[in-house]
């Protein structure tokens, strides 16, 4: 009974996103009705979505949602069915879409007039359906026709400024790479159905893949899905689309559709290649490394942009999820399943909580770029003082994704750091030494990875939010308004809770890690005394985030007593900072936020090949000059040795052979059709 | 319960009562060494005990941020400390803790203290937080080795504090096999670059040029300071423990409280004069060298887990 609600409520919140698309697009010369209407609907159609994904995951465990419409198109059936793991994905972007919806109120007010705000509201409330329908689609061609619709959607909202020229650049390096990812799913797909002569995608496949094809398969979803999630070397796209996109659709798409190509990878994994090589955890391990450190190295070192340090921390972060799923391949491999339920856990729940706190730091950059006209962090400082909430919630943000217990960003990274202890450790007696110093080397590797994780954003929010404003624009901001702040706070509590309450987070994961491998990693049910406590496997492993965040709030009171005893006794003195005795600090005296990371452009040189540059332009020599240009510039090392030589290649190619095909004598252009013709003939009466 | 929060209590008061004592020590060794007298063992205590009694000056321009950096510094080093072993029978905080859970609280306290250097607005701040989180990110890898193979070490892959423990108590009579010598070094290292000493760090300079942690710390005055510098001597137990009981747990499984107890305080002692000898031996080096020191550490902790589970 129940459960036919369920696919009503689905069916509902697809109309609702389609009557928000429509009515935005209705209403377009009316900015704030447009605006309204856009943003109320996508938040009741989240609202919705999320409730129902959550009573399915919690009490309809295995009733799937189901629907069909049927039509005539051959192979291509409209076929839904939203399973346990679907729910989970659609359950991210409920949340997410609700919460960025309720931002969105404030934030669409910078276009108003100015933009057509309807149409906006029309691309996002699309955009956020075509990512549910993929999420719950249950044909392969469908799922291809989707994916290409969310690229193209995503596509038009991050050009949505296109009068600037750095949007239309970042549009275009997005859509090519993006079509360049579709294109290997694509083959993928095809491969698929080729041999398993269905195009379903829910129900484990019996026909069994040709091993060599099943490898090429892998790779191809890998470079495919790879590219959608900004995988080094497949990230060129990322930095600029998300720097230019608005700051919700920034949101969204770093929350929400990077962690669709998560879902498209666990879904083939899991339901059409039931079996994998070692080998294939291998690559996908070590490409996560490369992309966790690489990504966090750039965001520490050259970035001044705080949307650009933001994505590539998304870079860091996807690293950090096919690090997960690279540990969870092998445990496949070589069949130890408690590893393989820890590992997969760390997937989920990294890309659970990647989402809920890069949403809320996204929010965060889109507020400031809101308040202040600019997203560059030389520009701002001592916003904590103009804005302190909206500060405030972005400080949880920060201290979220830098893993401080007990916020939700150091629960996945626990877990992915014991599934790589475990895997150490699982192959220690049966010698496999390539493997156990691969996962050595990757250990390390997270580890400076997460520590230049708290370095980013000690800079993200020590440059942009205290010390003294360092432009007009810092120094006259002032707090967003309600709905802005309400949206971050919900964001800044969910970070909260889903890492204190870490137990039934896990508890919700173990439903999707039951229908895909058949284990739970919690091996006694739930229960409400130690809903915070969280064992693993046998309960003898354990941590628990809500007894630590017990313990330092039992500290900080007694801390809080001494104070208070303290206080009565000394005086405080307002004066100020210490300025060496000479003329008052100015706000140009402030580190910098390239001055603070040149420290780890100096020892990870090799990176960046850092280059500075000094023009006198008046004076003499560099120690008396009056004026003079200072250029620093970082070198980006993946697109100046990999992609410039393919691109220059390719170039070089059709410049030479254009004048060859395309001389512009149409008497070899009828030659051509002829030639292809008798071709096609001859294909013909061959194949037939 | 009662049982377990009497315990927390007085591992909170056997923490607060012996942390400074170290760099007491440390310091009357050095002036005994360039031939002064120095101050007595005691002097941290002292200092404290002053500075809580002190009057505050708070830069203008500080935000909340500032005035809470300090108090967040102070209670994640005492809380990383609750999670740890320190005499037999005595662990502090119940066994639902962990390793990992330390080195991220250390985290926590770190993050709170760069950014309230970089609260002031003053150039020193913002030199002496860069510097501190690079020298942490490199020291990083080597540290997690270490917990590592602590894990590998308990044959369950378990970072949790009870399953260490247990290894622990079961372990003391072969405390001193190849591996827990190696990691034994290696977090030597790690804790020198921690905690700010020579030749990492000099925590006697205030020059410009040479200071790190000193200069995120260079505003704060009175009881702020006090509680710094008390998170900072904690921090340091925090890893002498660790080198001392769960390293190498010779010695560990003494029912006898008090006996355990002064086993403990003879190897910490034994730790600092260690520390104290790397002082005296070497001068500070170049920031830029300091790679080269944590990759030394990383490599020592790196043998020891070959040593321990390859070259077996």
């Amino acid at each position: 009974m129940s459960a036919d609600y369920l696919t009503i409520s689905f069916i509902v919140c697809i109309i609702l996103y389609l009557t928000g698309a429509i009515s935005a697009l209705a209403t377009y010369s009316k900015p704030k009705v447009s605006n309204f209407l856009s943003n109320i609907f996508s938040f009741l159609a989240g609202s919705l979505l999320g409730i129902s994904v959550i009573i399915k995951l919690l009490f309809l465990k295995s009733y799937n949602i189901t629907f069909d419409f049927q039509n005539n198109i051959p192979f291509l059936n409209f076929n839904f069915k939203i399973d346990n793991l679907s729910a989970f994905f659609l359950l991210i972007t409920g949340v997410v879409s609700l919460i960025v919806s309720i931002y969105s109120f404030t934030y669409m007010k910078r276009f108003f007039f100015k933009k057509n705000v309807g149409i906006f509201g029309a691309l996002y409330n699309l955009f956020i359906l075509s990512m549910v329908l993929l999420a719950s689609s249950n044909n392969m061609l469908l799922f291809l026709v989707l994916w290409e619709l969310m690229s193209l959607l995503s596509y038009f909202l991050v050009i949505y400024e296109h009068e600037k020229d750095e949007v239309q650049k970042a549009g275009r390096t997005y859509i090519i790479m993006t079509y360049t990812g579709t294109a290997f799913i694509t083959a993928a797909f095809l491969l698929m159905a080729y041999f398993t002569k269905s195009f379903e995608l829910s129900a484990l496949s019996s026909e069994l893949i040709p091993k060599g094809y099943a490898d090429l398969i892998y790779v191809f979803l890998l470079l495919g899905f790879g590219t959608k999630a900004g995988i080094i070397p497949m990230h060129i796209w990322l930095p600029y689309a998300y720097t230019e996109a608005p700051g919700n659709v920034a949101a969204i798409m770093s929350a929400v559709m990077k962690k669709l190509s998560i879902y498209g990878m666990l879904r083939i994994i899991y339901f059409v290649l039931p079996e994998n090589a070692m080998w294939w955890g291998v690559l996908t391990l070590i490409i996560g490394t490369v992309s966790a450190v690489f990504g966090i190295a750039y965001s520490v070192a050259s970035t001044i942009n705080i949307k650009r340090l933001l994505s590539y921390s998304s870079i860091e972060n996807m690293g950090i999820i096919f690090c997960g799923m690279g540990v969870m391949l092998i445990a496949r491999a070589s069949g130890n399943s408690f590893l393989l339920s820890l590992a997969l856990t760390a997937v989920l729940l990294h890309t659970l909580n990647h989402a809920l706190f890069k949403s809320l730091l996204f929010m965060g950059a889109g507020a400031i770029q809101y308040i202040t006209g600019t997203r560059n962090m030389e520009k701002l400082g001592g916003l904590i003082k103009k804005m302190p909430y909206a500060a405030a919630f972005v400080f949880v943000g920060c201290l979220a994704i830098a893993a401080v217990p007990p916020f939700n960003g150091f629960a996945s990274e626990y877990i992915v750091f014991q599934s790589i202890i475990n895997s150490i450790v699982w192959f220690v007696p049966s010698r496999q030494f390539p493997i156990i110093i691969l996962f050595v080397i990757v250990a390390a590797c997270l580890a400076i990875t997460g520590a230049l994780v708290a370095f980013s954003y000690v800079k993200l929010f020590g440059i942009s939010f205290l010390g003294m404003p360092r432009s007009p624009e810092a120094e006259n901001a002032k707090e967003p308004e309600k709905p802005m702040l309400a949206a971050m706070a919900i964001s800044a509590l969910l970070c909260m809770v889903a890492g204190i309450c870490l137990k039934s987070v896990i508890k919700l994961i173990d439903n999707v890690s039951v229908e895909l491998i058949n284990i739970k990693l919690l091996a006694y049910d739930w229960s409400l005394s130690d809903f915070m406590h969280y064992p693993l496997g046998n309960g003898e492993l354990s941590v628990s985030t809500g007894q630590i965040a017990g313990l330092i709030a039992v500290l900080a009171l007694i801390v809080l007593a001494v104070v208070l005893m303290l206080r009565k006794r000394t005086t405080v003195q307002k004066y100020n900072t210490w300025d060496c005795g000479f003329t008052k600090l100015t706000p140009k005296m402030q580190y910098s936020a390239i001055g603070f990371s040149k420290s780890v452009r100096i020892v990870f040189r090799g990176l960046f090949k850092p280059n500075r540059d000094l023009v006198v332009t008046e004076g003499s020599g560099p120690y008396f000059m009056k004026k003079g240009n200072y250029v620093l510039s970082t070198e980006k090392v993946i697109e100046k040795y990999l992609y410039k030589p393919v691109i220059l290649a390719i170039l070089n190619f059709s410049r030479k052979t254009r004048y060859k095909i395309q001389t512009g004598s149409i008497h070899v252009y009828l030659m051509y059709f002829f030639c292809a013709l008798v071709l096609m003939l001859l294909y013909y009466s061959f194949a037939a | 319960m009662i049982e377990s929060i009497l315990k927390l209590i007085i591992q909170i008061m056997i923490t607060l009562l012996i942390a400074p004592l170290f760099t007491g020590v440390i310091r009357k060794m050095k002036a005994k060494v360039q031939h002064r007298v120095g101050a007595s063992v005691f002097q941290p205590y002292f200092d404290l005990t002053k500075l809580f009694k002190k009057d505050l000056v708070v830069s203008g321009t500080a935000s909340w941020i500032y005035n809470l950096a300090p108090y967040v510094y102070f209670i994640t080093a005492l809380a990383a400390m609750c999670c740890l072993p320190v005499v037999y029978g005595l662990t502090g905080f119940s066994f639902y803790t962990d390793l990992l859970v330390v080195v991220y609280l250390f985290v926590g306290g770190r993050i709170f203290m760069a950014l309230a250097a970089l609260d002031t607005g003053s150039t020193f701040g913002g030199m002496g937080s860069s510097r501190e989180m690079l020298v942490s990110a490199l020291v990083e890898p080597a540290l997690f080795i270490v917990i590592i193979t602590i894990s590998a070490r308990t044959e369950i892959a378990s970072t949790n504090i009870a399953d260490i423990y247990k290894y622990m108590a079961v372990n003391t009579g072969t405390a001193f096999t190849p591996m827990n010598i190696l990691l034994f070094a290696s977090t030597l290292l790690i804790l020198i670059a921690e905690t700010s000493r020579i030749p990492v760090d000099d925590p006697a300079t205030h020059l410009e040029l040479t200071m790190v942690h000193e200069a995120m710390i260079l505003e704060y005055s009175g009881r702020h300071l006090a509680f710094i510098e008390l998170g900072t001597y904690i921090k340091q137990l925090v890893f002498m423990t660790i080198m001392a009981n769960i390293l190498i747990p010779a010695g560990f499984d003494n029912s006898n409280f008090i006996l355990g107890f002064g086993i403990y305080l003879l190897k910490l002692l034994v730790i600092t004069v260690l520390v104290g000898l790397v002082e005296l031996n070497t001068v500070k080096f170049r920031l830029y060298s300091i790679p080269n020191f944590a990759v030394i550490a990383l490599v020592i902790s790196i043998l020891g887990f070959f040593t321990g589970f390859i070259l077996r």
